[in-house]
């Protein structure tokens, strides 16, 4: 939403894709995000090369050290280096994100376009499920969830899943809806096209850009939603170092070794700060309207 | 107006009965049961057997159901498993504790939103612009947990102004509110830059500045008086975050709300206690969407006229 | 007219205030954080009670009371004498106790008391008892249908306090969340669930127990229980007086309690363990040698040390160290031995494998799931534990999970491994864990075995004395000691953080912090 549109006076080029780049260069917030974006996945892949000590090894005789200059970040209640264990955590952080999101992109883009497509009583239905997941506190449709499909990382990111897909389906469906009273839909009826492929060849890849925004700041949604069913004890389980378990687990100790606490924080932060700037450049870069995506 | 209102109240109706059997469903599937909870050593089954048929357990669900319903319309929420308490009572007694801490944090979003985003858009572009957006973003983006515990290592621990947790005084309220509205904040920021933008580029704008009127009587008086439309439907639809969903908080801050409430029902199974909650909770958002519709169609006639 | 008056009323507000000492005009409020472990405040009707709140013991009085030393003082019951066949118990009753809605206790009371808790769950307590004859006003007989030594432990428990039964007939389902009568020292003013309970001086108590020197009214004017869940913030409210006592005092907080001059540390022997079931039926674990390497592997004093700070002792058997059922003999408790555990798995047939997790001949891995309480103490053993076994080559896959949904696995029998804890003073809780008919749940190693069974039956129906049940429980305690059926781990104190303003006499034989011991008490 920072947006620049430092373009304004440049004469439009003729290419879209390289008007694009233009504009994502001109970006800086965007380009920030893009930055710690890349940073992040650099950091999951290299994880085993960056992270100093494991992850998991217990050194109970330098349990809660401060910061220092062997443990950059401290050690937790059993010894272990947080520096470490952020960076291996960093893995969870991305896989929950991403794997979540694309699963409740995935139902609410198949559910969400068949009812806009198609409306009736699979509308109707979508719309009241809708407004029942937006009527109660994700955290509590969550939390329910994981209570019913288990514990553990893979019962996390069903739960997320389940709890945001109502979110796209209602993009998508909007799009729809708008797209196939255009002339070109009537058109390509009028040749002899199928629902199909009028539905997935000619109104998906045009509906799909702000579904897509949505969901790169949902990753960063979903990484907060995954830390904080951590929080309530209902996350990656031990001695696997999610950012929000470690939040969790070092509740006890805020007085006595806050660093644990502080550093996942910070981490988490720009995390979702990264994917909050990319989303918000994507919509200025794809000229998709706000209020669109809110 | 009347009959559009009349109409959103009407249609409260199904919305609700919906959400009573799903909540219910949902809270019966979760795997254990609340007996086991107060089943201490030397408990004999025949005193199992008393509690499962006093609560109805030995039901099938749909009968579960249909018992909770009709007692529900007769006011009657039933009693806690496990506090043995009627749940009414621990609703009322819950519910001060989240509406004091929602009503404060929506004050401070507002507030703080709203200035944050006049600042934003009458300095679109400029520092000042991405300054206040860049906090806004970090507003939303923090969870809210963790804001939480560092409000209180720094403002508690370190500085001592504020008590670290509890809930009688209004000292103890600062801390929690501040961490719950600073989420809503960053998102209302964000909502008025945008619309206050969106006013602006209106003819009727363009046409008092030709009429040569004050740059600040435009923006406060006829920019940000359309502009904030939006800000309260937003704050409407946040009501039902505050109050349930700020659990998190209310864990952080040892506050005893609605959200403590249902997580502790939850872990116990206590049945009646997480459906009344809920209900509740249900019937707040439903509230404030409600009054986030009133309200929009009130200063929108095109959303009345649609709706009739 | 009016100013003679006027006149007077001041005169005696003077004279009330010179004659009132300085201590009575300032009202003494002991302000307590209970244990946030515990499932919190269900109801303060005795009889009906399935858990307990601590204030149960400062609201009513008991028959008998049981002191720290072991012995058995009077309570409500003034004396008593049990017949050699153990059969006849005579009780003398105390005269002039009230209860709190000035009701009398009397033996009309008693007698419908101990027919009335047969209703409620606690009902196996006076399940020995056949009838109740009246002697006199004060004084009663109970004849018992078989011997029951542990009658007396029995009727010292919080869960047999005798309420007023005028105000328990009057108020029905309301008694113990609204109304609440006792005798005590202590009357229920108020109560919020979630938030606090306030508890008044009763003016009238004069019938203390036998080990309290003040036999009443109390000096504390209130007591006030607050909510206070967070545990950090239980130690900085304590640290800011907003506090007198902190239960469970969280173990990192030991230290910082002990350096500060306004705080002290009391450490009361604690009635909790810790330990690991395992799912004997559940292969590999129902091989006794696996189970027994599993047991062996679990360090005890490192854990003690290092996860509880060494506020409590390490566990060698299924029993909390001050019962005499737990003094079994050297050779039978179970020590930490990695040597000894990697021996027992050897010669289960798992050999250490190439990443260090010991196989089978078949190529299986020994990889166990393991449940825990997603708690801060429970996990931390859990992760400790994990640590140790995978030392030895056992991988442990840690499911931490809120207790209703453990419990739902454990009757399914879903899990191979659970760190668990119990919190009672009686051997018998052996029985409830690992009698043969409660499979899964509470019976969570699915433990089914005909010559443990029979010295279960043995300790618990047929001894005629307290003596002779010592030696039969210790018998079935040794047996299950030799099975492996648990890895024991860790005994915590009940540690209290307390502020110095309170004044605690020394010597005190009472087990609680905060029991009928607080007659004795006074606030700085």
């Amino acid at each position: 939403m920072s947006a620049v549109d430092a373009l304004e006076t440049v004469a439009p080029p003729d290419n879209p894709w390289l008007r694009r780049l233009k504009k994502l260069t001109a970006n800086k917030a965007g380009l920030a995000g893009i930055a710690i974006i890349v940073l992040l996945i650099g950091v999951a892949i290299l994880a085993n090369v960056l992270a100093p000590y494991s992850y998991k090894e217990q050194n109970l005789a330098e349990m809660n050290l401060a910061p220092s200059r062997t443990h950059l970040m401290g050690t937790d209640e059993f010894g272990r280096d947080v520096f470490s264990r952020i960076i291996h955590g960093s893995r969870i952080s991305v896989y929950v994100g991403v794997v979540s999101v694309g699963l409740s992109v995935l139902i609410g883009v198949l559910i969400g376009s068949v009812a806009g497509y198609y409306g009736g009583w699979l509308d109707q239905l979508l719309s009241v499920v809708t407004d029942l997941t937006w009527s109660l506190p994700e955290i509590l449709v969550a939390l329910l969830l994981v209570a019913i499909v288990g514990a553990g990382l893979e019962c996390v990111i069903i739960a997320v899943a389940l709890t945001y897909w109502a979110q796209y389906a209602r993009l998508i469906r909007g799009q729809i809806l708008m797209l196939k009273t255009e002339v070109y839909v009537e058109a390509t009826r009028s040749l002899g096209a199928t629902d199909f492929t009028i539905l997935f060849r000619h109104l998906f890849p045009n509906a799909i850009a702000p579904v897509l925004v949505a969901a790169t700041i949902g990753i960063g949604q979903a990484i907060v939603l995954e830390a904080t069913l951590g929080f309530l004890g209902m996350g990656a389980q031990p001695p696997l170092p999610s950012w929000g378990a470690m939040m969790s687990n070092g509740t006890a100790y805020l007085f006595i070794s806050p660093w644990v606490i502080i550093f996942p924080g910070l981490a988490m932060m720009v995390t979702v700060l990264g994917f909050n700037l990319f989303g918000d450049a994507l919509v200025d870069i794809l000229d998709i309207r706000e209020d669109t995506i809110r | 107006m009347w009959r559009f209102m009349v109409r959103r109240v009407l249609l409260l109706i199904p919305i609700f009965g919906v959400v009573s059997v799903i909540i219910f469903s949902l809270v019966h599937i979760v795997p254990g049961n609340p007996i086991d909870n107060l089943m201490g050593p030397g408990m004999t089954k025949a005193h199992e057997q008393q509690l499962i048929e006093k609560y109805h357990l030995d039901k099938p669900i749909p009968v579960q159901y249909l018992i909770w319903f009709k007692n529900m319309l007769h006011g009657d929420l039933g009693r806690s498993i496990v506090e043995k308490r009627p749940v009414s009572e621990l609703l009322m007694h819950h519910l001060p504790y989240s509406l004091s801490l929602g009503l404060t944090a929506i004050a401070i979003s507002f507030v703080l939103g709203v200035s944050m985003g006049i600042v934003s858009a009458a300095n679109k572009n400029r520092l000042w612009d991405h300054s206040a957006m860049l906090v806004a973003l970090f507003g939303v983006t923090i969870p809210s947990f963790w804001l939480g515990l560092i409000l209180i290592l720094i403002f508690a621990v370190w500085l001592g102004w504020f008590p670290v947790s509890g809930s009688g005084t209004l000292m103890s309220l600062v801390l929690p509110a501040v961490t719950v509205g600073l989420g809503g904040a960053g998102l209302v920021a964000r909502v008025t830059r945008v619309s206050m933008l969106e006013v602006a580029s209106k003819d009727f704008i363009v046409l008092l500045h030709a009429k040569g009127l004050g740059k600040t009587a435009i923006l406060l008086r006829h920019i940000l008086r359309n502009a904030l439309i939006p800000v309260i439907t937003i704050l409407g639809l946040r009501i039902g975050w505050v109050l349930g969903g700020a659990v998190t908080v209310e864990i952080v801050f040892g506050r005893p709300g609605l959200g403590q409430m249902l997580i502790t029902g939850l872990y116990r199974r206590d049945y009646p206690v997480v459906q009344g909650a809920m209900l509740l909770l249900a019937m707040g958002i439903m509230l404030g969407t409600f009054l986030a519709d009133v309200l929009y169609a009130y200063a929108d006639p095109r959303v009345r006229d649609q709706h009739d | 007219m009016r100013k003679t008056v006027g006149g007077l009323l001041l005169v005696i507000l003077a004279a009330v205030c010179v004659l009132m000492p300085a201590s009575a005009m300032a009202e003494k409020v002991l302000y307590a954080a209970g244990d946030p472990n515990e499932l919190g405040v269900t109801t303060f009707n005795p009889i009906k009670v399935e858990l307990n709140h601590e204030a149960m013991s400062l609201i009513y009085d008991k028959l008998i009371e049981w002191g720290l030393d072991g012995n058995y003082y009077p309570g409500l019951a003034a004396s008593w004498t049990i017949s050699d066949d153990g059969l006849i118990w005579k009780m003398k009753l105390k005269e002039g106790v009230t209860f709190h809605d000035g009701t009398p206790f009397n033996a009309e009371v008693a007698k419908w008391f101990l027919k009335e808790m047969e209703t409620g769950p606690s009902a196996y307590m006076v399940g020995a008892i056949d009838h109740v004859d009246i002697d006199g006003p004060y004084a009663i007989t109970m004849v018992l249908k078989h011997p029951e030594p542990n009658m007396l432990f029995n009727l010292s428990q919080t869960f047999m306090a005798v309420p007023s039964m005028e105000a328990y007939k009057k108020y029905g389902e309301d008694f113990g969340t609204k109304y609440v009568v006792g005798s005590g020292p202590y009357m229920f003013e108020s109560w919020s669930p979630g938030d606090k309970l306030v508890l008044v001086k009763n003016p009238n108590y004069t019938w203390g127990p036998g080990f309290v020197k003040n036999k009443g009214p109390a000096i504390i004017d209130k007591v006030v229980y607050l909510d206070v869940k967070e545990e950090s913030t239980r130690f900085l409210e304590l640290k800011t007086g907003k506090l007198d006592v902190v239960f469970a005092l969280p173990t990192m907080f030991i230290d910082k309690v002990e350096q500060d001059k306004n705080l002290r540390v009391v450490r009361l022997p604690g009635d909790q363990l810790y330990h690991m079931v395992m799912n004997t039926q559940s292969p590999p674990l129902d091989n006794l040698l696996v189970r027994k390497g599993i047991a062996l592997a679990v360090d005890q004093v490192s854990i003690t040390k290092n996860v509880f700070a060494n506020a409590g002792k390490p566990a060698f058997t299924y029993l909390i160290d001050s019962l005499p059922e737990s003094k079994v003999a050297e050779k039978d408790m179970i020590r930490y031995d990695p040597e000894g555990a990697k021996a027992a798995l050897e010669e289960a047939g798992w050999k250490v494998g190439p990443d260090g997790i010991r196989v089978d001949k078949d190529g299986n891995r020994l990889s166990l799931k393991m449940l825990a309480k997603n708690e801060s103490s429970y996990r931390r053993v859990a992760e400790v534990v994990q640590a140790q076994l995978a030392a030895v080559g056992v991988d442990a896959q840690i499911t931490l999970l809120d207790p209703s949904t453990i419990r739902a696995h454990l009757k399914n029998g879903e899990h191979q491994l659970a760190v668990r804890s119990y919190e009672w003073e009686n051997a018998d809780i052996l029985e409830w864990f690992l009698n043969s008919t409660r499979m899964g749940y509470p019976n969570a190693a699915f433990w089914h075995d005909n010559e443990s069974d029979y010295l279960m039956q043995k300790a618990m129906t047929r001894s005629r004395s307290q003596q002779e049940r010592i030696d039969n429980f210790k018998v079935y305690h040794t047996y299950l000691l030799n099975q492996y059926v648990w890895a024991p781990i860790y005994l915590p104190d009940t540690i209290f953080g307390v502020s110095k303003r309170l004044v605690v006499p020394e010597g005190g034989q009472d087990r609680r912090f905060l029991g009928m011991g607080v007659l004795d008490y006074d606030l700085k």
